[in-house]
Parts: structure tokens; sequence; C-alpha cells
């Protein structure tokens, strides 16, 4: 297990219980009863029920190599979201239309056990939508160029099958399932493959193999909006609700965005926009830093 | 309006026809180019006990792809359609109520989120709904060129490096949802998020070039085409006093000195949007009170 931390979540909790004593609530009761108010009394001071700055990102941990079955895991936590991202290389053949590309599929899965909110059965509209988001971030930022899946022209291809699942659903699980899959995809290492040319069948040599180019190093920033005006980073999935808009903006190494994803909700002025990009950045670079000392530490660990 | 003609800023001609179905209870299409969608939406009904909100209507959004079944890119377009018109409507006057808006593409030749927002908001001010604003959506391209082509067609989309789509509402004229793709530099998207306000207009203007105002223009000029649509016809006919009609009505008249505007709607167009300021004036007034 390698696990690095980069922020350490810091509790001033005990500090803030005092304004509501004096309303003779018990805190506890105070927050089921009135979820709002009491999330507004933290903001009001400039936090939030956990002791973090409005600004502050929860601890981020992340672990990988998790699966060993398959051909690239990894396993992140931000807080008490828990995303577990493995990747399934298969060869198939690639389509008419582009025959000299591979293709990348990637699926998020909110199952039941990760919240009470999900129910088995058909994935709810909230996956689905993950699951496009993400697949929009992969075609938009290139992380891996599709040329490079291609093993023989209009014959044969890598298709990387990437499944994100939601252990523990707790907010944010889009920042979440990007870095679990930008770190699965640096853990991925794929089998050569030849083309035998007499029977032309593929042959697998899978004691040779070898990583993956990553060209891209996306990363996302989550903001949730209270009362149409303050501006909160890293949303738990209490405050989602409560919050009237959210809005997710990715950024790579270059400083690029490669996505703006704002579903609707309350309005927001262009400066609130600008502050957010701002702030991506920032974090792109802890989180690029941060898979990357994992991966070294899982290689000096060989 | 000279720095209008030198982005090539073109629409494609758009329609609206309102109150087309006799089944729903507000029905619309909305036509941009050869794009065009249709739109119907049921309620205030009944909703089922497991979709119940106790303190607001539960709105659902479908939307049907010309052909096949809705898949994920469908269900991410609902999702984009159903937050923004969420944050639009006046959803707590009906609690534990279903509002349902059926969403019917008949073509896709581009941009068709600009036109499903659209085609949503026509739809949900013929039903009659209460609103807090109206909306509208724009689709934006960048090609490979770094130019900036509005509306796209499907094949500027296909050839363009990043898309935008954006939705804006009408009474504080800020951003209510974004959908991006590809990737494109900060400048750029500083350029669309910002110049679409009218309010920072004279802080980006010492920030940073030319390229700025002629986003946030044109999308101006976006907006108070659907205002047009919304009003001027009917401006005429019955005195405004809906204090939003009149603030937009000097640049309403500055506009339609512009090539754009110039064309006047044909009489067969104007009928429908009676209708709407009808609508239009009774809700703005009743939110006034």
């Amino acid at each position: 297990m390698h696990i690095v931390c980069v922020a350490n979540a810091n509790l001033q909790l005990l500090s803030l219980v005092g304004p509501f004593c004096a309303k003779f609530i018990p805190v506890c009761s105070y927050r089921t009863a009135e979820p709002l108010e009491y999330h507004r009394s933290f903001l009001k001071e400039n936090c939030r029920p956990d002791g973090r700055d409005l600004s502050e990102f929860r601890t981020t941990t992340l672990n990988i190599g998790s699966i060993s079955t398959a051909d690239g895991s990894a396993l992140v936590k931000i807080g008490n979201t828990t995303i577990i991202c493995g990747i399934k290389a298969e060869l198939a053949n690639p389509t008419v239309e582009s025959p000299d590309k591979g293709y990348i599929v990637p699926n998020v899965d909110l199952p039941p056990l990760c919240s009470s909110r999900f129910r088995s059965g058909p994935p709810s509209e909230q996956a689905q939508a993950a699951s496009q988001f993400m697949a929009d971030i992969i075609e938009s930022s290139e992380v891996i160029r599709a040329e490079d899946l291609c093993i023989d022209r209009g014959k044969l291809c890598w298709v990387l099958y990437c499944d994100m699942m939601c252990l523990d659903y707790d907010g944010n699980i889009l920042d979440a399932c990007i870095i679990a899959l930008m770190a699965a995809l640096k853990n991925t290492q794929l089998p050569e493959v030849t083309i035998n040319k007499e029977t032309s069948a593929p042959e697998v040599k899978l004691e040779k193999k070898h990583g993956l180019t990553i060209q891209k190093h996306p990363v996302g920033s989550s903001f949730s909006v209270f009362d149409d005006s303050i501006l909160i980073v890293d949303p738990t999935a209490e405050e989602e609700i409560l919050s009237t808009a959210q809005l997710t903006v990715v950024t790579d190494e270059e400083g690029r965005l490669c996505s703006a994803h704002k579903p609707g909700g309350t309005s927001l002025s262009g400066e609130k926009l600008q502050e957010c990009i701002s702030r991506a950045t920032a974090r792109q670079k802890e989180i690029q830093k941060l898979i990357d000392k994992v991966l070294h530490s899982v290689k000096s660990a060989e | 309006m000279e720095e209008c003609e030198s982005i090539n800023v073109c629409l494609r001609e758009f329609g609206c026809e309102q109150s087309l179905l006799s089944r729903p209870d507000g029905s619309a299409s909305f036509v941009q180019g050869d794009t065009s969608v249709m739109a119907g939406v049921y309620g205030p009904a009944e909703v089922k006990v497991s979709k119940e909100i106790y303190d607001r209507a539960t709105l659902e959004v479908l939307i049907q792809p010309k052909v096949g079944l809705p898949g994920v890119r469908e269900r991410s377009q609902e999702q984009c359609v159903r937050e923004t018109c969420e944050a639009s409507l006046l959803l707590s006057l009906h609690p534990r109520s279903s509002l349902t808006l059926v969403l019917q593409v008949l073509h896709d030749d581009g941009s068709l989120l600009s036109c499903l927002l659209n085609a949503a908001c026509m739809t949900l001010l013929d039903a009659g709904l209460a609103m807090n604003c109206l909306f509208c959506g724009v689709t934006c391209a960048i090609d490979a060129d770094g130019q900036i082509v509005t509306d796209p067609t499907a094949a500027q989309e296909k050839e363009s490096r990043a898309l935008m789509t954006f939705a804006m509402d009408s009474t504080d004229r800020k951003v209510l949802m974004t959908s991006t793709k590809g990737s494109f530099s900060v400048q750029e998207v500083c350029v669309f998020f910002c110049f679409l306000l009218v309010e920072v207009l004279s802080m980006c203007g010492s920030a940073g070039g030319v390229g700025h105002h002629k986003i946030k223009y044109f999308i101006t000029v976006r907006v108070y085409r659907l205002y047009v649509f919304h009003s001027s016809t009917a401006a005429a006919v019955y005195s405004s006093e809906s204090e939003s009609i009149r603030e937009d009505l000097p640049v309403l008249q500055r506009l339609s000195e512009t090539p754009i505007l110039q064309k006047p709607l044909t009489e067969s167009q104007n009928f429908p949007f009676f209708a709407i300021l009808v609508f239009y004036q009774i809700h703005t007034k009743s939110y006034r009170l």
C-alpha cells in the first residue's frame, strides 16, 4: 500500500460549537432539523462544518495498483468519497470510420452500496451523466492518442474499458473519478502484440509489457454555489444537496481548460468563474504532484 | 456594428412556433437552421410517490433522439436542460406535483443543445408556467485557426477544436449553464464567460483586446434576438407595462438598425408571439407583487 496525504484538514469544530449552545439546541439535531441554517451559520464565519476553509479540499489519498487482476487500477479517496478505477484492455477490431484508432470506454458506476440515494437496477441519470462527462474529458483533453492504441491498421486495436466504481459517496465524485482514471491509466501495462504473417492471428507476448504514453494530465475541481453567491470548493454530499448550483472545471498541466461543466443551477458571474479557474489550475499542480509521487514510490518498492 | 461583421457572426435563421400539439399543456417547436426540436410539457400533474418532493414540483426532462433509443449522451443533455429549467421555473408554487418536459429531436445539424434549451424555454412559456427568468442557449465553436463560429452547423462542429454551449438568464444576464468540449486556453474561455455579462464589460475592455467585446456584443445580440422574438411586435400592440421590456426597448431600437434585425417578422410568424407576451407580462407582473 502506498498512501500519501496532500493536505490535512484543520479541525476547528470545537470552537464553532459555541454559537449554537446559546440557542439551547443540541448541535446534532440543529443539523438535522435546519440543515441549511446550520451550514449558513458556518459559512458566515468563512468556514465549513468539517473545519475546512471555503477554498480547501479534503484530504486526498491515492493508492495505485490496488487490483492485481486488472491491467491498471487506482483507488482514490477525497475525504470519505472513495472511487476505485480498474482498466481492462481487450483486443478488438477498429471501426470502419477510423481504422487507425483504438478506443477508450469509460463507465461510472454508482451502486446502491455507496449511498442510500441510489437504487439497484439500470444506471441512474447521475451515473450516466458522469460517464458521459468522463468520455468528454478523455476526448477533449486527448489524454491518450487514439492512434497509439492501434496495433494493425484496420485489423486490430486496443479497447480500454475504464470502470470507475464509487464505494462511498460523499460528494464530488467527478474530481475523484478523474484522479482515479489518470492514476489507473499511468499504472496500465499492456502486453506486446504482434500479428503472425502466415495465420494473421494475433500473438500476445505476456512477458513483454509496456506502459501507455500519457499526453496530458487533466485534473478537475468541483465547486458548489450556496445561496446564489457563496462559492465553496470540493462539496460533501450534504453540501451538494443544499447548494443551488454545481460547477466542475477541468484543466491540464499547460493551464488549458478541458472542460467547464455547469449543468444548470443558479447563475454565476464572470468574476466567480475566473476565481474557479485559477483555483482549478492550482489544484491541477497539487494532484499531478501527488500522482507522480505515488507512482514513484510504487516503482521504488518493486 | 463593424465588429459584428468582422467576426462573421451570422446566426442561422431561427424560428419558433407554439401550441402545435393539442395534448400537452404547452408545446413549441424551435428551428435553428436545419436543427429542429419539438417540445411538449405536461403538468403540473400527479407525481409518483417515489419521486415526490414535499416542497416543490418534480421536473422530469426526456430527450428523444431522431433515431434509436436515448443513450448516455441524451442523459447528460437531459441533466443540463433539467437543471437549467429548475433554476428558472418557480417550482415551489406546485409542491408535490410533477412536470414532464419531452423534447423530440427532429433533425440535428449542429448546436443541438442550444436548440434544446431554446425549445424548452418556449414550451414552458407556452404552458404558462411561472418562471423567474427566461433563458436562451447559444453554441459557439472555435475552429482550427482560432476563429469563433457561432451557431455552428454539424460540419463546422466537426472541424472545430472546441465547442461551448452556454445558457443565460434574462434577468441577471449571467451564466446558467455551460457545457464544453475540446480544450481551449483560459483566455479563450474568459472571452466567453465574462463577456456574456453586461456588467463586466468595462473591466474586460481594459484587460484584453478586441475579441472580448465581439463576443459579448454578439451574445447579447443573441439574447435580444430572442427578446425581440418575445416582445417587439407585441410591444407595439400592448403598451408595455413590464419593466424589463421597457429597459430593453432602447437596446432593441438600436439593434433594429443592425442588419440582422432588419428583416421583419412575417404575419404568420407574428401571431403566436402575442400569446407569449401575454404570458410574459402576466408572469413578470405576478412575480413583482
